[in-house]
């Protein structure tokens, strides 16, 4: 399986490559063996995932090298459909690279081989943890386009255009990606939260304030609500809600990645 | 024959010129100094363009001199360029298709186009530039069809569109306000307008009579505090306090969007006057010069594809321009001028239902030339219908053409449909109409004038649409005269006259048609014969013709099936032609007269050049060759003679 897992994230490399070079040459939509290879990189991966479910009686999120590679797989597929909704391709070469950075973490971090807690086989549970990945996935995508409007905007704010002025969309194209994400995350992130809110007082009583991981989670939840409301109730736009995404993403990867290492607590897979 | 290309670029006073059509009057005086060949004089602002095609092209400093004396160009010349050949050819087509790098007009096209339809109509441009200009319109479509290249902003007015596009999205929802008002602002209002702009407020004083014609979603300020705050773009022409005004009142509104302001000032006031703010993208003149520079830069990726493109159409229309196909129209070959005016005249009346007289010694493609206007006429797609008005008995006639009911005379035994009404929503060709008895004249002309038939023996009268080309090898008018043809048909046939000149009086075109035959019968033959002996050319283009092209298709035909070697020789040719003296054809001075003994020399050239051009049937080109002298100095003779050319 894990050669199977290395080929998967050698497909998504070349599809980067093309894409990148389709970037390059500004060839919008993209040509035909990016989309191809992409297309084979997810639907590779999504097989695999499935293998995994099938052969594990389960979906794979029991450890972090898991979770990293069902969360990817789902922003891949909410990506892949919405480049043909769009039909803008000019964002996969920067959104490829995140994806294979994460698929290599998750081929590097060790698989627990022991049993794994009961709690995990509890659909409740699946759907707190998959509601979960689902808004880190359209953060992740808001984050992404975030860092493009920020490039652009200040490309054609200091009236020096260079790489990304003919290569990319609009600037409210990127905004109305990066809003959309936004709200899309935060009503899975309501559900997920809700969720594990509802485990949490079954399982640990109110003792799991003091995890810090849920903790940092709920700021994440805040500083996305926080970009929610400001641009529906104080007109907020442009840079400000972008730097607002990009912070909000940066702490969410201080909480999936980081707090997992430094902190113990009950909110622990590995 | 040459292609020349003579370009004009004009002072700053010329570019301030709006674009311009010459009136017909002006380019008949610059035809004078253009004869013998094609030519297409196109003035796009600030430029004044002129082609020619033919055998004498005028020095770049003769060309710029006709211009000014024919009153088309006024402005003094920036810079003048002569291209020749292939460049004149590249050069057209890169100007014409908006793809010269120096002059990206986006209206280049436009002004080609109705210069050309003007020179075509006045019978200036011909074959040649119809070619030409036709390749120039692929080019242009393929450029934008298969290529990036006219997607980049390399002008004022759609750099800032594109700007304002990456800024603000969707165009149609925004609002752009003119402070002041220049012709920069104006340009940049008529692209926004075009990508769909919601409103237009302009404050500043701008003239009653432009207001008067603002277009649609425009209104005029007087005072520029009393533009609205929620503005989208600022073109900003004068330094206004009520722009910072405007910004300030926009920082105190709930709901900011950004703000693309220009600075059309000229002197970048804004761009040193105001602080940079999130909000706000704020571009002068020189940053807009900026953008196209870079979209300048990025374009080159895409020139590569482009030239192709235009090395492909040059090569395209040059083939042909240096092949004999350049004197091919629908079967028919010509290089003479006037079989290249026929050419146009046919393709210009094809589409039209109007009814064509042809005339011309037999053999000289009267048919042929029926057959190209039915082709390419709208009922080009049904069956071409020919009937010889002297071949058929007098008494079967009226039946053959009009048809007959059963019973209508003896052996009538049952209805017959004549060729007008199977010939319906088609053409019929006439040949012979001087042959048409006269009692069928009047029913032709009855169907000429009302689109109606009566079969013989019938009642009753169908009506039919039909187009009627006729064709005679007599003189109509003489016949009428005689009163041997209805003057009233003859001249309802002769809506449009084409008359086709003699083999003899083109005989330029002989061994262009010689060599055509040759080729088709040789393979047809399966002969291994590539041209003729030098001897047999020359007696072929000195003999007479009388029978015109089929007689000399014929000769070929003939010469063909005899030959044995790769050439066809003297000795392969029919006697009359081989014993015709070569000399014999070209006209000579009469036997000079005792009194025409003190004649000057100059008498006696204008008296020879005179009497050659009327033994050659006033036709410049046989004359000019006899002569040993070009068409342009034949021509400058006769106006020193008092005669004017037409």
């Amino acid at each position: 399986m894990h050669i199977v897992f290395w080929i998967i994230i050698l497909l998504y490399c070349a599809a980067w490559g093309l894409y990148f070079r389709d970037f390059y040459q500004r060839r919008n939509p993209a040509s035909m063996p990016s989309q191809l290879v992409f297309s084979a990189a997810l639907f590779g991966h999504i097989l695999h995932l499935g293998a995994a479910t099938v052969q594990l009686g389960r979906i794979p999120i029991a450890s972090l090298s898991e979770t990293i590679s069902t969360f990817v797989a789902m922003t891949a597929a909410i990506y892949w459909v919405q480049e043909r909704r769009l039909r803008n391709y000019s964002m996969s070469a920067f959104i490829l690279p995140v994806f294979i950075a994460m698929l290599i973490v998750s081929a590097l971090t060790v698989r627990p081989t022991g049993p794994i807690p009961a709690i995990l086989h509890d659909v409740k549970f699946e759907i707190h943890v998959l509601s979960m990945l689902i808004s880190y996935g359209a953060f992740t995508v808001s984050f992404i386009v975030s860092m493009l409007f920020l490039l652009l905007s200040r490309e054609i704010q200091q009236r020096r255009l260079g790489l990304f002025y003919r290569r990319l969309p609009s600037l409210p194209f990127f905004e109305q990606i990066s809003n959309a994400s936004v709200t899309l995350g935060l009503a899975f992130a309501t559900l997920g939260l809700g969720m594990g809110t509802y485990f949490a007082l079954q399982v640990w009583r109110f003792s799991f304030f003091s995890d810090p991981k849920i903790i940092i989670a709920f700021v994440n939840y805040l500083i996305y609500l926080l970009h929610l409301g400001g641009r529906e109730l104080a007109g907020w736009h442009g840079r400000r809600t972008a730097i607002i995404s990009v912070v909000g993403f940066c702490w969410l990867l201080f909480s999936f990645v980081v707090a997992s290492m430094l902190f113990g607590g009950e909110h622990n897979f590995l | 024959m040459a292609i020349t290309a003579y370009l004009f670029r004009l002072d700053a006073h010329g570019e301030a010129e709006p674009p311009r059509l010459p009136s017909a009057d002006v380019l008949h005086g610059l035809s004078e100094h253009l004869p013998g060949g094609e030519w297409l004089c196109v003035c796009p602002p600030g430029y004044c363009d002129l082609y020619y095609s033919g055998d004498a092209p005028p020095s770049l400093p003769n060309a710029a001199t006709m211009l000014r004396a024919a009153g088309i160009m006024s402005a003094t010349v920036a810079e003048q360029q002569q291209e020749d050949g292939k460049n004149a050819v590249s050069g057209f087509l890169r100007i014409a298709a908006c793809i010269a790098d120096k002059r990206d007009n986006p209206h280049n096209i436009e002004f080609y186009q109705e210069a050309f339809v003007q020179a075509l109509e006045l019978g200036f441009a011909g074959p040649v530039f119809q070619n030409l200009f036709s390749k120039a319109l692929q080019l242009f479509e393929k450029v934008r069809a298969e290529t990036e290249f006219a997607q980049f902003a390399v002008r004022t007015e759609t750099a800032v569109r594109e700007l304002a596009g990456k800024i603000l999205g969707d165009l149609s929802r925004s609002t752009v306000c003119v402070i002041g008002y220049n012709r920069t602002a104006d340009g940049i209002l008529a692209e926004l307008r075009q990508a769909g702009i919601r409103a237009v407020h302009i404050a500043g004083d701008i003239p009653a009579a432009t207001v008067a014609v603002l277009p649609a979603r425009t209104t005029h300020v007087r005072q520029a505090d009393a533009l609205p705050s929620d503005m989208d773009i600022l073109l900003a022409c004068e330094d206004s306090p009520a722009v910072e005004k405007l910004l300030v009142n926009r920082s105190g509104r709930r709901r900011s969007t950004p703000l693309l302001l220009f600075d059309l000032t000229g002197n970048e006031v804004y761009c040193r006057k105001l602080r940079e703010r999130d909000d706000l993208y704020l571009y002068g003149n020189a940053d807009i010069r900026g953008v196209i520079d870079y979209n300048r830069t990025e374009r080159r990726h895409t020139l590569q594809a482009v030239e192709r493109l235009i090395e492909q159409a040059t090569t395209e229309f040059y083939t042909w321009f240096r092949s004999d196909q350049r004197f091919e129209f629908a079967g028919m070959l010509g290089s003479d001028s006037r079989m290249q005016r026929i050419f146009q005249l046919v393709e210009r009346i094809a589409p039209t239902d109007i009814t064509v007289l042809i005339d011309g010694e037999s053999g000289t493609g009267k048919e042929l030339v029926a057959k190209a206007i039915h082709r390419m006429s709208t009922r080009g797609q049904r069956q071409f219908y020919t009937v010889n008005c002297g071949a058929i008995p007098e008494n079967l006639l009226e039946s053959e053409l009009f048809g007959h009911v059963r019973g209508a005379f003896t052996g009538a035994m049952a209805d017959k449909q004549g060729l007008f009404e199977a010939a319906d929503n088609s053409t019929v060709f006439l040949d012979e109409i001087g042959e048409l008895p006269l009692h069928l004249q009047v029913k032709l002309l009855r169907f000429l004038q009302e689109g109606e038939i009566r079969k013989v023996g019938s009642n009753t009268t169908l009506r039919l649409d039909v187009r009627v080309i006729a064709a005679t090898n007599r003189t109509l008018a003489d016949m009428v005269e005689a009163g041997l043809f209805r003057s009233d048909l003859y001249y309802r046939l002769n809506v449009i006259q084409i008359t086709l000149p003699p083999l003899r009086e083109r005989r330029g075109d002989i061994p262009l048609m010689a060599g055509h035959f040759l080729h088709r019968f040789a393979q047809k033959m399966h002969r291994d014969i590539a041209h003729f002996s030098p001897e047999a050319m020359q007696a072929l283009v000195s003999y007479n013709w009388p029978g015109n092209i089929r007689e000399l298709e014929n000769v070929v035909e003939r010469a063909v099936a005899l030959s044995i070697g790769k050439a066809v020789s003297l000795y392969n040719l029919p006697e009359p032609v081989r014993t015709h003296a070569p000399t014999s054809e070209i006209p000579h001075l009469s036997a000079t007269t005792a009194s025409e003994e003190y004649l000057t020399l100059k008498d006696i050239e204008k008296k020879h050049i005179l009497e050659t051009l009327e033994s050659c049937n006033w036709n410049y080109e046989s004359a000019s060759r006899y002569l040993g002298i070009g068409r342009t100095t034949l021509w400058r003779k006769l106006r020193e003679y008092g005669y004017s050319p037409e």
